[in-house]
């Protein structure tokens, strides 16, 4: 038995670990009035936390937030639909360019070798692709740094 | 553990509710975390006003961030951490304290108090006066703490968190919380005395 008093922590261990508490610890507060008295406020202050009134919001929170909540939607769908809009836009467009100037474009074209046409064909959709990529990180990153918590 | 794995898959179901776009299954989820996200919110945002748009915040984040819950801890724990981080950024906002260190020890003249002979339970009727009133005192006492001491506590003995628990809504080490509680205790026992001898003297 140790004849120290004990400290606060030693204390509420004692109170609030028993099982894994000191033999030592139990055997002093047995025999302390002193460190017993200590123990007993201390078990009275829990106590006494125990029976303070949980806190209850004066409104009623759900139907609050649920009255405003969005309709959730899938990250995919989000996606697929910002995809649709830009794909309809560019098929719009390069439609318009084609009724117009549709017999122009063709014979620009006619004029050139198949395989140089086909070698500026991959060079624009290697250079579309790589700025639709980097397009859509920053995006992704930027919409990270908003959604945060 | 099974009623752990129960617990789990209740919440996994829920979730997936809510993700299905079931707000009932949302408002199950407020129903069972609402009394811990009123804990942390009562104890950290000293004014009553803005406690109303901190809940709302923290609900439309869950909301917000439910896809993105990984189970690796309870739900209840997770919308606990929501809360608990969106009323540190209100107080880190308004520049108000967290902790405030300079509140853990005594003065000298109230140690001195501490130490005089009136002692609460020196006598029965003493003793029964002092649980009369420890209620009413306890209440402002714990209202006068740091906010982050005042959490600790009713994390711990009101909504009976376990310390791993509580180290993952604070982000905080299991270590530093088990500290921070032995020191809160101990500043709430010296303060709740001194209190109480004042007012005897």
């Amino acid at each position: 038995m140790t004849n120290k008093h004990l400290n606060d922590t030693e204390i509420q261990q004692y109170l609030l670990e028993k099982t894994n508490c000191d033999i030592d610890i139990i055997e002093h507060i047995r025999h302390c009035a002193y460190c017993k008295l200590e123990a007993e406020q201390y078990a009275l202050l829990f106590e006494g936390i125990k029976q303070q009134e949980n806190p209850i919001f004066d409104f009623n929170l759900a139907d609050l937030i649920i009255e405003q909540l969005p309709k959730p939607q899938s990250e995919f769908s989000g996606e697929n639909s910002f995809f649709s809009f830009i794909f309809f836009i560019a098929i719009f467009f390069i439609s318009i360019l084609l009724y117009l100037f549709g017999n122009n474009l063709l014979s620009l074209f006619l004029g050139i070798k198949p395989i140089l046409i086909s070698l500026i064909i991959t060079t624009v959709i290697s250079i579309l692709v790589f700025l639709g990529i980097d397009m859509y990180r920053k995006y992704k990153t930027q919409m990270k740094s908003l959604n945060f918590y | 553990m099974n009623n752990k794995k129960e617990n789990n898959q209740t919440n996994q179901t829920l979730v997936e509710k809510v993700l299905n776009g079931n707000s009932n299954a949302f408002s199950t989820i407020m129903k069972n975390t609402e009394g811990l996200v009123a804990q942390i919110i009562f104890k950290m945002i000293p004014n009553s006003e803005d406690r109303r748009d901190i809940a709302q915040d923290v609900y439309f984040k869950t909301f917000q961030k439910l896809g993105s819950f990984k189970f690796q801890s309870k739900l209840s724990t997770w919308v606990g951490q929501i809360a608990y981080n969106t009323c540190l950024n209100y107080l880190e906002k308004k520049k108000l304290i967290l902790l405030d260190n300079n509140n853990d020890s005594l003065e000298d003249e109230a140690l001195e108090i501490l130490n005089n002979k009136i002692d609460p339970f020196n006598n029965e009727t003493e003793k029964l006066i002092f649980k009369k009133e420890l209620s009413k005192i306890l209440k402002t006492e714990i209202d006068n703490l740091s906010p982050l001491y005042k959490t600790l506590i009713t994390l711990y003995h009101n909504e009976e968190l376990s310390y791993l628990e509580i180290a993952q809504i604070t982000e905080l080490p299991e270590g530093t919380v088990k500290n921070y509680l032995f020191r809160a205790r101990k500043t709430l026992r010296e303060n709740l005395l001194l209190t109480y001898k004042k007012e005897a003297l």
